[in-house]
């Protein structure tokens, strides 16, 4: 029954940490380093 | 000059028979002067008769699936699911070539079963010439030939063309993927596998998953000895939850920007590296482009292949890439820690 009681606090407790992520995280991190180019022609690299 | 028939006058065909049509920059002359345009809807082909107004005088247009005559040089299929492997079936008994422009993965399995009598009969039949597979498979083999060694490919689309495309997309979050693991399918649940891709601009990031899509069985025969091929798809919650339902709401006649993402691992001299090509467009204009840059080089005769097979074994890359290019697809590399150029 504790180990029930336990595992129960847990799915609560990481459910509400989840929830208040979402609805009070910031806006998402750019990408750090790299980004898309077009290719060049002739060789297209 | 020659003769053209497309089948289906949707949002890929329609844009077929435009790009044919149209004279290239450069002044690169048309290879195609006539276009057969078959639809079994009589009402489809009233409504898209202003679109095409400009090129009336070389479009013949059929309320059938199939043109009554098969004097021509080449048959683009663009027809919805369900209808593409009779229609494919008849191509090659009537010895023309085909450009297959299907997203479908029971459809292209279908088709790929017809491989020995298109040998028989010795006519090319491309298969998947759309954005993906198609543009996804040129790309893929563009981006081999850096390597020393392929180990594995992974492609990731986002996006929907027209209507039909949409259902396929629908209808493949739901159903087992195909992906090629050390010498082997493995079958896995669609809208499993949930990854964070980084498409072109504009799409982004976007999650990507498991889906039932053609990608990996073309790749496969044209890099078999590459251990693993995988596909996935981009989703967003709701996509994934409605997808086991039948479409609630009627698709829109043309989805948004859409994009690719394929990315090749493997040996280059004595390290391991990674190559990430991708491109952003509506999924139907860039299925259009290939498909009509497709059918210029079966016309030309510039297809390495003979028999059935995708355009990564089919078409020289560079020279491929260079026609859409000329057409005004981008072709984007991501560059990262890791680029080589």
């Amino acid at each position: 029954m504790w180990m029930i009681r336990r595992a129960f606090a847990a799915l609560a407790v990481a459910a509400a940490s989840s929830l208040a992520l979402r609805a009070f995280g910031g806006e998402s991190l750019p990408r750090q380093s790299g980004g898309w180019r077009p290719l060049v022609k002739p060789d297209l690299k | 000059m020659s003769k053209v028939a497309v089948l289906g006058a949707g949002a890929v065909g329609l844009r077929v028979v435009k790009h044919l049509l149209t004279p290239r920059i450069g002044g690169v002359a048309n290879l195609v002067d006539r276009v057969i345009l078959c639809d079994t809807s009589g009402e489809r082909l009233i409504a898209i008769r202003s679109i095409l107004d400009q090129w009336a005088d070389c479009i013949e247009s059929q309320e059938r699936a199939f043109p009554k005559d098969a004097d021509v040089d080449a048959i683009v299929v663009a027809t919805p699911r369900g209808t593409q492997a009779p229609l494919v079936r008849t191509a090659i008994s009537s010895g023309v070539p085909i450009v297959l422009s299907g997203d479908g993965l029971a459809e292209t399995v279908s088709v790929l079963k017809l491989a020995d009598e298109a040998a028989l009969v010795g006519v090319p039949v491309v298969l998947g010439a759309g954005f993906s597979p198609g543009l996804s498979c040129v790309l893929a083999a563009h981006a081999s030939s850096w390597f020393d060694r392929v180990e594995e490919i992974h492609v990731t689309k986002v996006g929907a063309g027209g209507p039909a495309c949409a259902l396929v997309h629908h209808r493949a979050l739901s159903r087992l993927s195909y992906d090629w693991r050390n010498n082997g399918w493995v079958r896995r649940p669609g809208g499993s596998g949930r990854e964070l891709c980084w498409f072109p601009e504009p799409v982004g990031p976007m999650d990507c998953f498991r889906a039932a899509l053609p990608d990996p069985v073309l790749l496969h025969h044209a890099f078999p000895n590459v251990q693993r091929i995988t596909a996935r798809m981009g989703a967003t919650r709701r996509d994934r939850l409605t997808a086991p339902f039948p479409m609630l709401s009627p698709p829109p006649v043309e989805g948004g920007i859409g994009a690719i993402r394929v990315e090749i691992r493997g040996q280059r001299g004595i390290s391991q590296d990674v190559k990430i090509l991708g491109a952003a467009e509506k999924p139907a204009v860039a299925a259009a482009l290939v498909a009509a840059t497709a059918v210029d080089w079966v016309l030309a005769g510039r297809l390495q292949v003979s028999g059935m097979g995708s355009l990564a074994e089919m078409v020289e890359p560079v020279g491929f890439l260079t026609d859409l290019s000329d057409r005004g697809l981008v072709v984007e590399i991501f560059e990262g820690e890791h680029a080589i150029f």
